[in-house]
């Protein structure tokens, strides 16, 4: 049969979304939270709104001892718990299942990879699915090179025929060394337009908003500069504490599981220069630009650029929070940082001395993920019988989540015969404006995989790039204890040494 | 919360009146509710309900469509009787939680009672209570050529006129609108709404590379719609306008001869001849089913098809000497306030839909000249 070269005509005009070609997802680790909570809802969500391609299919792979039809009873019980959208309809449902398969393998045992490949060209023969695949690496950062390798030496990596990706999540890496060690393993394997690393913060909407809120509006990029910007903060609160992850988060800490990623990935968007075109590959070179024009402090300076911090006894939403050091799994004399702030200074025309405040912290008071601009007084302050108080900079916010949307923060005289100024702000609400739920980070990023679509996920130049610049920061924190650990109550906003990291500049963090 | 306008008024006074009612909720909202109100506007809404008696439940659909599309609304209604002013309006403004996300939002529905006799007016006054700067939709309801005169003096100011030709004697009136080309506003019928599903089901086969070169051997379609309720005669709209998409897209063109018979029909392309049969069936749903058979080395059908379960759409590949690959979709939400809700999301020309509409009244005049003889 001929391979079809053309485009679809049924396919042209509005109204019609771009669908995937048949294809079948292979998830390593398929027995695991990640699984569960995310992946199989998002892929079933797709094919409830008929994103998906008729005969897609999902082989899941872990050890645990299972046959298809305890997976897919496995999936459905998932989907039951964690699906944003209930109830699950059975026609669907069973439609969607049809396409489940199990093996129960040891990632490390080549005998699995043979079965696997006579599964996937039965799959092919009985539900079409064309020679493409996706392998989705939901396992810990441990089983990557043992999968990876095994996958090229059974001939699965690179096919004749259709097309072959991977996903893989974060941690990419612990440091830059162990990231450029994964990234060599898969290029021994894959080429680079096959990797597809995710960072679900690219997924939600409001993330992609940054892109369209810069370049669609023609006002907002003449002001976007060092003239107009006096600082930029950028917030990722959580509530939560580790949540059970005790394990990986003390190997990790705040730096390496929010910053080197997500917080990095809302930087570069909020900073970069326009991209010539919006492909994946214009857009990401211009990220990984700013990421290499961030200047680098050496080890002596971490101390002027960053701050740490980690939570002890507190309160937080009404109840009472143990000390990190006291969570199970925790050493009780952890160095961990779970609270982190950090200045960055891009050394390019656009930003030169503009600061970027980043903090990111557990047991804060409030889950919050914002962009906040902060924009410089103006040149002269004509309002001079108004206090100056009352006269306060502009400010432009980005808010990913929660309460989604923009505002912008600006003065206005009050009704009545004294010219008194007070702030008001302009907002935009995602929820109240457009009453409909934002869809979900996975299902746009899995999507975005299948269509081969790579806008949304990190490049490997952009992974080392993030890590080269903590280099620094990270060696300095792991080599020396922190002094005065635990520093901040749970429920505050973090250590009182990240209040004075900011007066030294003449700053102060936004009251959120 | 919705607070309305006590009395009618004259057009003039709509804006002020609004400003005052708006005033009055925010105070309301601050009050029982501790914050302050926020409202977007996105677009403006002219639901043209002059030629469709029944206007209840027109309030319930504007605040349900405003969960995706905040907007102005105008709702234009008859007069009762012939006694008063031309032209009268009664305001609404109000604040509820979306269905969707639970959020609050917050629209405004202006309803403006014509006299017959004032119909003229209608055009003027309603510029003057468009928002500036947004686009702005009409929907008319009911049959087309009883405002057809009302539609001609909205071309003017309108970017969107959305309409329902199964509710029309003659299906494809709309024909005559989209024949002027680019000029103008664009037209959306409800009908071809309804195909979304239908024609994504029916693409999505080929999206395959395997499946992809049998578009260019299909030989037969076949288009089931259900007996349409007694309303007219004839092809229901959304079978003639499905097989007018297929026609336009692939390239099929009406053989010169007389149809086979008045459901049946050859089309040409290139050399090849392609068989469109319209099959009616006994059944609630306008269609029914898509059947694709395609010549080939091996043959293969693909069909699209309603399953029992109202929610649920089947397809199936079929190609000979290999399994079947079948599917179950959900089938869209094809509620009046969820197509409303597609059209209003859509600025500019729908080429497609343009195109397909000419192709479906060729299609329905070569068929029709069997009926006639």
């Amino acid at each position: 049969m001929t391979v079809a070269t053309e485009s679809n005509p049924l396919r042209e005009g509005l109204r019609l979304e771009r669908t995937p070609e048949p294809l079948t997802m292979v998830i390593f680790g398929a027995s695991g939270d990640l699984t569960r909570r995310k992946l199989i809802p998002a892929l079933y969500n797709l094919a409830h709104e008929r994103l998906l391609p008729g005969g897609f299919s999902i082989v899941g792979i872990a050890k645990s001892e299972m046959n298809d039809d305890g997976f897919r009873a496995a999936m459905r019980t998932a989907l039951e718990t964690f699906s944003a959208d209930a109830p699950v309809e059975a026609g669907i449902w069973e439609s969607f299942a049809r396409g489940l398969r199990y093996l129960s393998e040891d990632f490390r045992d080549a005998g699995g990879y043979k079965k696997l490949q006579a599964l996937l060209a039965e799959l092919d023969r009985e539900r079409g699915t064309c020679c493409n695949r996706i392998f989705y690496l939901a396992t810990p950062p441990s089983f990557f090179t043992d999968i990876i390798r095994q996958l090229g030496a059974a001939g699965l990596a690179r096919v004749d025929h259709g097309w072959t990706r991977i996903i893989i999540e974060k941690p990419l890496g612990r440091d830059l060394k162990t990231a450029q060690a994964l990234n060599r393993e898969l290029a021994e394997v894959f080429g680079e337009d096959q990797v597809y690393r995710i960072d679900h913060y690219l997924g939600k909407e409001t993330v992609q908003n940054i892109l369209a809120f810069r370049f669609v509006n023609g006002i907002f990029e003449p002001i976007w500069n060092r003239r107009y910007v006096d600082h930029v903060q950028i917030t990722a609160a959580e509530t939560v504490g580790v949540e059970g992850r005790a394990t990986f988060y003390e190997e990790a800490g705040a730096v390496r599981d929010v910053i080197q990623n997500h917080m990095l990935q809302l930087l570069a968007l909020t900073a970069m220069e326009p991209p010539i075109a919006l492909d994946a590959d214009s857009v990401r070179s211009e990220k990984v630009k700013v990421l290499r024009a961030i200047r680098r402090p050496s080890r002596d300076q971490v101390d002027q650029f960053a701050v740490r911090g980690q939570y002890a006894d507190g309160w937080v939403d009404g109840e009472r929070i143990v000390g990190y050091r006291k969570e199970r799994g925790v050493r009780p004399d952890s160095n961990t940082e779970t609270y982190a702030a950090v200045k960055f200074l891009i050394d390019n025309w656009r930003w030169a001395e503009v600061p970027f405040y980043l903090r990111t912290g557990k047991r804060l008071p409030k889950r919050v993920t914002e962009i906040a601009i902060q924009f410089k007084q103006p040149p002269l302050l004509l309002f001079r019988r108004t206090p100056s108080s009352q006269i306060e900079p502009n400010l432009l916010t980005l808010r990913i989540q929660p309460n989604e949307g923009t505002s912008l923060k600006f003065g206005v005289k009050l009704p009545g015969p004294a010219l008194q100024i007070r702030q008001v702000y302009m907002d935009f609400d995602y929820a109240a404006s457009f009453g409909v739920e934002l869809a979900e980070a996975y299902e746009r990023l899995l999507l975005d995989c299948m269509l081969g679509d790579a806008t949304l996920f990190a490049r490997r130049d952009g992974v080392e790039a993030a890590w080269s610049l903590l280099e620094p920061l990270l060696e300095a924190w792991e080599s020396t204890a922190a002094r005065g650990f635990p520093n901040y109550e749970a429920g505050s906003w973090g250590p009182r040494e990240a209040d004075e990291f900011l007066h030294r500049d003449g700053r102060r963090w936004r009251r959120l | 919360m919705e607070i309305r306008s006590g009395t009618t008024m004259g057009l003039r006074a709509v804006e002020h009146a609004l400003t005052q009612l708006w005033s009055q909720a925010a105070s309301a909202e601050l009050r029982e509710e501790g914050h302050a109100l926020i409202r977007a506007r996105a677009l403006t809404l002219i639901i043209c309900s002059l030629a469709e008696g029944d206007t209840s439940g027109l309030a319930s659909i504007v605040d349900e469509i405003s969960d995706k599309h905040p907007c102005r609304a105008i709702v234009i209604v008859p007069a009762e009787g012939d006694a008063g002013p031309g032209l009268e309006a009664s305001l609404a403004v109000y604040c509820r939680a979306s269905v969707g996300s639970g959020a609050h939002v917050c629209g405004e529905r202006i309803t403006i009672s014509v006299a017959s006799d004032a119909v003229g007016e209608l055009p003027s006054a309603l510029r003057s209570v468009l928002l500036p700067d947004l686009p702005v939709f009409v929907w008319c309801r009911g049959p087309l050529p009883s405002y057809s005169k009302v539609l001609q003096s909205f071309l003017d100011f309108s970017d969107r006129i959305i309409v329902d030709s199964g509710d029309f004697p003659e299906p494809l009136a709309l024909t005559e609108f989209v024949a002027r080309g680019q000029i103008g506003p664009a037209f959306s019928d409800l009908a071809w709404t309804r195909l979304t599903s239908w024609r994504q089901l029916a693409a999505q086969f080929f999206d395959s590379p395997n499946f992809r070169p049998y578009l260019k051997s299909l030989n037969h379609a076949v288009i089931e719609y259900g007996a349409p309720g007694g309303r007219r005669h004839g092809i229901a709209p959304e079978a003639l306008l499905l097989g007018g998409w297929l026609a336009s897209r692939l390239n099929w063109r009406p053989r010169e001869r007389s149809p086979l018979s008045s459901s049946t029909l050859e089309l040409v392309q290139n050399d090849r001849t392609i068989l469109l049969d319209f099959r009616s069936v006994s059944s609630q749903h306008d269609l029914v089913s898509l059947r694709l058979t395609a010549q080939g080395d091996p043959p293969a059908l693909f069909s699209v098809a309603r399953l029992k379960d109202p929610g649920c759409i089947e397809t199936k590949a079929e190609v000979t000497g290999a399994p079947p690959i079948t599917r179950i979709a959900h089938a869209k939400d094809e509620s009046l306030v969820h197509l409303l809700s597609s059209e209003l999301g859509i600025v500019g020309h729908d080429a497609v839909f343009e195109e397909t509409l000419l192709a479906a009244e060729t299609i329905a005049s070569h068929v029709s000249r069997v009926s006639q003889t």
